[in-house]
């Protein structure tokens, strides 16, 4: 077996025998132990507890909520994290002006501006959606402005012994050049966005899976609180998986998608 | 006499270092006459590229005019684009854009002035041919060799139907045997296109092999030394190391080299 082969294999035997050793310790902790399932529900309890939910018209629509909490607000950082983040790359003075103020909206922890989005948008899906957008909005902003500023002297060379006009070197040169970047923060600010929505959910309104795992909560349904919970693990995978798969087909020329190829 | 190519008169360059200006060229007055191969050596610091980035349009020059093909490069409001025009440029490193195909890089310069992509790409694979890479339209630039990847570089420069043709160590990153076979398809496609062509370089050898005239640079700061006339027939070949007349040159050259460096 080549070298290559036995690499992309792997993780297809390992992945699965580690993750059934997880369930089996657990399976046999909750058996020997003793412990009630309101503390810990046994792994089979949380699959029947899981396979009810799906069967529930409620776990669909708070998914519903959630997906699109975190999508409107990811579409809003990603907006106005590109925009700014061109902005700032372009014009250092822009970015000696704002900065404090970036700096600012990260160092406040993000959850405490809940209470007043809340007051100004009500319980409803607008506040989550802003929570969403200002965890997601930092790392697409800075990894736009790194991106930008990263563009190669040799190639801005180029555009200028071509004469090109500024819309056309932010067209042909900035925006490539910035795209592995900005799928990065792109990457970090997704998984952000879930955050945002699901703890948005926790502090208000009655609506997508935070609420759904606080409700949980209060009725001691603990199996149901595990079920929400491997779900979200679920959309989390499938989310990242589209991102990382944008990456490979927005930007195959790139060294992190063809590093990847190389040693899969 | 026709039109000379180029005019530098009394051009030259400071750069500020730290609040005080170091200059990098004193004034300097050269005439690139039109289709002829002019080669600027000289040892480092003597200005060499900092001439040929100005003759490019890349940096203004400190005092002075340049004109080339005809047309003042700098005016009150800016570069000329009258000027910019007659340019093409290749640099040490090909810089190729990595998110384009071959032919879309070779084809860049005709897209920014807006022409359509059929007669782009029509041209593209044209120049390709011209520089010996055809079969590699649509590759993307890390697939290349580093020698192909220069040889686009240069189609890309030609793109535009410049009629001058700039080049900056062109083939500095390229190893030695490469490099040789470099010159020999710069002098083929040369003879072809017949652009006035101004090639910076420090290897005495390309320059004795691909000038008619040598413009030797001393440092500090950069001033022309003196201009060597190169008359060997063309096509010049690999063999004519073996010329006793190539042979003095480059001797001779390397000697005032030694002497000025």
């Amino acid at each position: 077996m080549t070298n290559w082969s036995r690499n992309r294999l792997l993780p297809w035997i390992t992945t699965p025998l580690l993750a059934l050793a997880l369930l089996l310790s657990w399976h046999f902790y909750v058996r020997s132990s003793g412990i009630s399932g309101f503390i810990l529900p046994s792994p089979g309890q949380v699959w029947d507890s899981y396979l009810d939910e799906l069967r529930s018209p409620a776990l669909w629509r708070h998914t519903g909520a959630t997906l699109y909490e975190t999508i409107a607000g990811f579409a809003w950082a990603t907006a106005i994290g590109l925009g700014l983040g061109v902005l700032i790359g372009r014009w250092r003075w822009l970015e000696t002006t704002l900065n404090p103020f970036i700096v600012a909206t990260q160092v406040i922890p993000k959850v405490a501006l809940v209470p007043l989005f809340v007051v100004w948008f009500g319980f409803g899906p607008a506040s989550k959606v802003l929570l969403a957008a200002t965890l997601a909005f930092f790392p697409i902003l800075s990894n736009t402005v790194l991106g930008v500023k990263s563009v190669d002297l040799g190639h801005r060379d180029v555009m200028v012994a071509l004469n090109a006009s500024r819309w056309k070197v932010f067209t042909r040169l900035e925006l490539p050049s910035a795209l592995p970047y900005l799928l990065t923060g792109m990457e970090v600010g997704v998984v952000f966005a879930i955050i945002g929505a699901v703890v948005g959910e926790f502090l208000g309104g009655n609506s997508g899976l935070g609420y759904m795992l606080i409700a949980k909560m209060n009725a001691f349904e603990t199996a149901a609180l595990f079920a929400v919970i491997v779900h979200l693990t679920i959309i989390g995978f499938v989310i990242y998986w589209l991102m990382s798969s944008a990456r490979r087909l927005m930007i195959p020329w790139h060294e992190s998608v063809l590093v990847d190829r190389a040693n899969p | 006499m026709s039109e000379p190519g180029i005019r530098l008169h009394d051009v030259s360059k400071n750069y500020d270092a730290t609040g005080q200006s170091v200059p990098a060229l004193a004034a300097t007055s050269l005439e690139v006459r039109q289709g002829e191969m002019l080669v600027l050596i000289g040892p480092s610091g003597c200005g060499k590229t900092t001439m040929l980035r100005m003759i490019g349009g890349l940096i203004p020059p400190s005092a002075g005019r340049i004109e080339v093909a005809g047309h003042p490069l700098w005016t009150s409001s800016g570069r000329n684009q009258d000027a910019v025009r007659k340019l093409g440029i290749v640099f040490q490193d090909p810089n190729l854009f990595p998110w384009l195909t071959i032919e879309d890089n070779v084809a860049l310069p005709l897209e920014i002035q807006g022409a359509p992509r059929a007669a782009r790409i029509a041209r593209a694979r044209e120049l390709l041919a011209l520089v010996g890479i055809a079969g590699f339209e649509n590759r993307r630039p890390r697939e290349l060799s580093g020698g192909m990847r220069q040889r686009a570089a240069i189609a890309r420069a030609l793109a535009g139907n410049p009629e001058i043709l700039l080049l900056d160590e062109p083939f500095g990153a390229l190893d030695a045997m490469t490099r040789e076979q470099m010159n020999i398809e710069l002098q083929r496609i040369w003879m072809e296109t017949r652009q006035t062509v101004v090639l910076v370089t420090h290897s005495i050898h390309e320059a004795v092999f691909l000038a008619d005239r040598i413009v030797l640079l001393s440092p500090r700061p950069g001033r022309i030394d003196r201009v060597i006339e190169v008359k060997s027939p063309r096509p010049r070949v690999a063999e004519i190391e073996a010329n006793p007349e190539f042979q003095s040159t480059v001797l001779g050259l390397r000697q005032r080299l030694g002497a000025i460096a």
